[in-house]
């Protein structure tokens, strides 16, 4: 009775043995592309990890709801059907959760913004972003002393720079954090944080794959992309030295 | 708890730069972050990231307020003191009384009797 009974019922179906099994194979097939490819770009490695998540959670919700909407329909094990799809609605809220949760976390911050829409800083990031052919990112002061500076690419093109880092640095060393903000945009750094959180949080498989690497690699490449438009390293040498300080005094 | 000097000096309350920092701006100052820089670092050694962590601590403890000013040299904030320098002391003073009475109840309140009958 119970789980194992419907499981085995469900799986007398032949076709959702197979919708079932393939699902679980193709899940499996991603997540070792995903862990041993090491060459794959990072739209691959995006592909693949989604495509893992989704055929896994698949099968259980394709179970839950075939299940859950049965026992429902025909009237009978209403408790039974009820907490199927009960976990049916966690799971896909989850999901939801996490593709949405920029979305919130985008607003938030922009609340707490002021959007600098004029002005040198304004005018740089205009003619950096027809530089490297991207629209040309929202540019917000974010309300807080302390000195970060992060960009958005998924729902709105932006970079946030918090007003303590604005104070902090001198024009050129906020140049050379612009640079590197829109060296990430224009590789969609942001998804590849955002697919390793997901992965982690939706497939038991997640610990053992890392983005660690692909993110450093990330961070050196937008280093790397500030470096040659500035000609010298010393501004974003002497920005993130400034940081260190700022950090080091807390 | 921490020791009350009620002298006027409050070492065991903020450190020196915080001390240093809120002297620039009582009475009723409003500065930015580099003006207090610029008149700080003639006597004594300081980074301006370091002026900016006190301000910040300051701001958190809730002992300076800020706001975010535009201006021709763009967007800063603008750190001015919540209490002039008695209101300060006062509530350091009401903060370390309710202290001690929150921890020692009526034995605080009869020593504070005590005390205030001997003045």
């Amino acid at each position: 009775m119970g789980i194992i009974f419907d499981i085995r019922a469900f799986m007398y179906n032949p076709t959702n043995v197979y919708i079932t099994i393939g699902a679980i194979s193709l899940s499996l097939l991603f997540f070792l592309f995903l862990k041993f490819n090491t060459h794959a770009s990072n739209k691959q490695k995006l592909f693949l990890t989604y495509g893992h998540i989704f055929s896994l959670i698949f099968p259980i919700v394709y179970f839950m709801y075939s299940t859950g909407c049965r026992m429902l329909f025909s009237g009978c094990h209403t408790v039974q059907a009820i907490t199927y799809i009960s976990f049916m609605a966690i799971i896909s809220g989850l999901v939801t959760a996490i593709l949405v949760a920029p979305f919130f976390l985008f607003n938030n911050f922009r609340k707490k913004s002021m959007e600098i829409r004029k002005g040198n800083i304004a005018a740089f990031v205009a003619r950096q972003a027809r530089k490297l052919k991207i629209k040309k990112p929202s540019i917000y002061i974010l309300d807080s002393a302390k000195p970060v500076a992060f960009s958005f690419t998924h729902i709105k093109k932006t970079i946030f720079i918090s007003l303590g880092m604005y104070e902090l640095l001198s024009k050129k060393e906020l140049e050379s954090v612009i640079l590197h903000e829109l060296a990430h945009i224009k590789r969609n750094s942001a998804s590849l944080k955002l697919s390793e959180f997901a992965l982690k949080i939706l497939s038991p498989l997640g610990k053992f794959a890392s983005f660690g690497r692909a993110i450093d690699t990330e961070e050196m490449t937008a280093d790397n992309y500030a470096i040659s438009v500035q000609g010298t390293a010393r501004h974003l040498k002497s920005a993130q030295r400034k940081l260190e300080e700022f950090h080091s005094c807390i | 708890m921490k020791k009350l000097k009620v002298n006027g000096e409050f070492e065991s309350i903020l450190s020196p730069l915080e001390q240093d920092v809120l002297k620039m701006l009582w009475p009723n100052k409003k500065m930015k972050v580099r003006e207090i820089y610029t008149l700080l670092k003639p006597n004594r050694k300081v980074a301006l990231s370091s002026v900016a962590v006190i301000l910040d601590r300051l701001h958190e403890k809730k002992v300076v307020e800020r706001d975010m000013q535009t201006g021709r040299g763009g967007i800063r904030y603008i750190y001015f003191p919540k209490k002039n320098k008695s209101e300060f002391e006062k509530s350091v003073i009401e903060d370390a009384v309710n202290t001690l009475i929150s921890k020692f109840g009526p034995t605080a309140v009869s020593y504070f009797h005590e005390r205030f009958k001997k003045n």
